[in-house]
């Protein structure tokens, strides 16, 4: 899911003020790396987590819900922001739409905000759902 | 004490449904219904009620029972619309219930808690009560499933 994220959000903000970059947003001497690196997004590693959704009494047949979690960050100068910023944000939003993220049912997007400090901090978490059968 | 424990998912310990043809002449194969999230086994007696005018409160007496199997299932293509080359399994769940088959069914109750193995309920019946159902929170085909008996349960 990280790579195809990647993909699509580097095509669809090229030509703009931000980049998209390849790192993981590791901390970086006490701080994480888009706390440091302006107008950068940063896409996480994916996080996979699995939901008894119908259980069953023998030993196949259980219906799993799986939900692949991707966190993508980008920091912005919060005294100025800049003038491409609610574009940029629903450009990144618009990724759980990508035609090549196929086989799920459910795809998802929350957009928070925070500051830190004169940055404002803008997080998009991305939750891709589908049913796995345990046999 | 030895309670009965089907461990769900747990292979040769987990309760098991296994269906095959009641007819007198039967039909091949067998048919065993997976996927089950819950079973009900109904033994109902039906009672006689009486008053007599020498007696403060009602006189009854038990009858005929009414028996059945009450499940829940989780829809699996071929068990439920029937799969492979002999004539009982091409039917399926479904087909049971559309043709109306008699069939045998043999229910084991799972181990007991201190691993010995369990009771096998038996008897005949028809499949009916069909209503399978999905929904867009969850998009998997469940249906219940009740296996109405014919006659007594047997247990082995």
């Amino acid at each position: 899911m990280r790579d195809t994220l990647l993909t699509f959000l580097s095509t669809a903000i090229t030509g703009t003020d931000f980049s998209v970059t390849q790192e993981l947003p590791y901390n970086g001497d006490g701080a994480p790396l888009f706390l440091k690196n302006l107008k950068r997004v940063y896409v996480d590693q994916d996080q996979t987590s699995q939901d008894p959704l119908l259980d069953v009494l023998n030993s196949s047949g259980q219906v799993v819900a799986e939900t692949v979690t991707n966190t993508v960050t980008v920091v912005v100068d919060a005294k100025v922001l800049p003038s491409g910023y609610t574009t940029l944000v629903n450009q990144i939003r618009s990724a759980r739409l990508d035609p090549a993220i196929t086989g799920f049912s459910q795809k998802s997007t929350a957009v928070s905000t925070e500051y830190n400090g004169a940055h404002l901090v803008t997080e998009f978490v991305f939750n891709f759902t589908k049913l796995i059968v345990n046999n | 004490m030895a309670y009965i424990y089907p461990a769900p998912g747990v292979t040769g310990v987990e309760l098991t449904l296994t269906l095959t043809s009641g007819r007198d002449t039967p039909l091949a194969g067998t048919i065993e219904v997976l996927a089950l999230q819950d079973v009900t086994v109904n033994a109902a007696n039906d009672v006689f009620t009486w008053t007599q005018l020498d007696e403060t409160a009602k006189l009854q007496v038990a009858t005929t029972s009414t028996n059945s199997l009450s499940m829940n299932l989780v829809l699996d293509q071929d068990i439920f619309f029937g799969t492979g080359t002999d004539a009982f399994e091409l039917l399926g769940i479904f087909g049971l219930s559309k043709d109306k088959e008699l069939v045998n069914f043999s229910l084991y109750l799972g181990d007991t808690s201190t691993g010995v193995t369990g009771k096998t309920l038996t008897g005949k019946g028809y499949v009916t009560g069909l209503a399978p159902t999905v929904s867009a929170d969850a998009p998997v085909w469940v249906s219940p499933i009740t296996i109405t008996v014919t006659g007594e349960y047997t247990v082995a």
